[in-house]
């Protein structure tokens, strides 16, 4: 019976630390938006002594919710390179942490050469090394004028770890 | 502080995408060592060669195999294995006319291996980076190490 107990004990399930990751100089939240969606720009975990971020899908949207650079992919990549930094800079983290992405086009037959050459350029400024993993597909985005959209995992070390 | 990470490779099953007629700047995967466990993220993967060439064009049996052949060579260059998969994703460019078969083929695959548990799983379709993909797969995987001092793990 003891015994059961402490099992009992040892199995309480408790919440991890996290909260969510926002930057509202670059983009606002989701749920402020005019058709309000239910999701966090990302999510910080901690544990023990390890953080990830969990960066949610970016893309090429202002700090009042509005999609720019409409029609202009090579634009809308930049600035969803730019939003991503500034949630990763909002935890003090930056690419160099990004373990992974997840990369989806509208249309990668037509896009996806561009997006090589501006991801390329992107990573070369910040020395990025070792390169992120990733999978690149093609998926029609939430906003019809959005031509391409990241997610990223980034892992760090608390500070003081 | 960064966590110690690394870029995996396995050079003789397939090339690194930044060396592409077109290249692509991503790692074939991703080594993370936390604390005694590791964590692969292993990049979406299709059936390309050592040379970045697409093989088995049109054989959606042919693609799946070699991209399982690719992972288990990524897996083995850092010594582990299938039964390390948490999670995979897989993409398929037809799902509803090539799913029946993925499904025989991995399963197969899966019982040559003696999987057990399988690795979580989605399935959706998308198409894939080059118009000749029938099928890419990504991957999760842990396990535990040991450091030469008999540190972490078990």
């Amino acid at each position: 019976m003891r015994e059961i107990i402490d099992q009992a004990a040892i199995n309480v399930n408790l919440p991890i630390i996290k909260r969510a990751v926002a930057n509202h100089t670059l983009l606002n939240e989701a749920y402020a938006y005019a058709k309000p969606s239910s999701f966090s720009r990302g999510m910080r975990l901690d544990l023990n002594g390890i953080v990830v971020l969990l960066i949610s899908g970016t893309a090429s949207i202002d700090e009042q919710g509005v999609s720019v650079h409409t029609g202009d992919f090579r634009s809308q990549l930049r600035r969803t390179f730019k939003n991503i930094s500034g949630l990763l800079e909002s935890e003090r983290a930056s690419w160099h942490d990004v373990v992974r992405t997840t990369c989806y086009l509208r249309d990668i037959h037509r896009d996806y050469a561009v997006f090589n050459e501006e991801r390329t350029a992107f990573y070369r400024d910040l020395g990025l090394k070792p390169l992120p993993a990733s999978t690149d597909i093609e998926t029609i985005l939430c906003r019809p004028e959005l031509l391409v959209e990241i997610e990223v995992i980034a892992m760090l070390r608390a500070e003081g770890q | 502080m960064p966590i110690k990470k690394r870029a995996i490779s396995n050079t003789a099953v397939l090339n690194e995408a930044y060396t592409d007629t077109k290249p692509s700047s991503y790692s074939r995967g991703t080594r993370i060592d936390l604390n005694g466990l590791t964590v692969l993220l292993i990049s979406g993967t299709f059936s390309s060669d050592e040379h970045g060439n697409t093989v088995h064009i049109g054989d959606l049996r042919g693609q799946i195999r070699r991209t399982l052949d690719n992972i288990s060579g990524l897996l083995a260059s850092e010594g582990c294995t299938w039964h390390d998969v948490v999670r995979t994703t897989c993409y398929l460019r037809d799902i509803d006319r090539d799913y029946d078969e993925f499904n025989r083929v991995r399963t197969a695959f899966y019982n040559e291996l003696h999987l057990d548990p399988l690795p979580a799983s989605t399935g959706v379709q998308a198409r894939l980076c080059r118009p000749e993909l029938l099928v890419e797969i990504e991957a999760i995987v842990m396990f535990q190490t040991k450091d030469n001092a008999g540190n972490g793990g078990e």
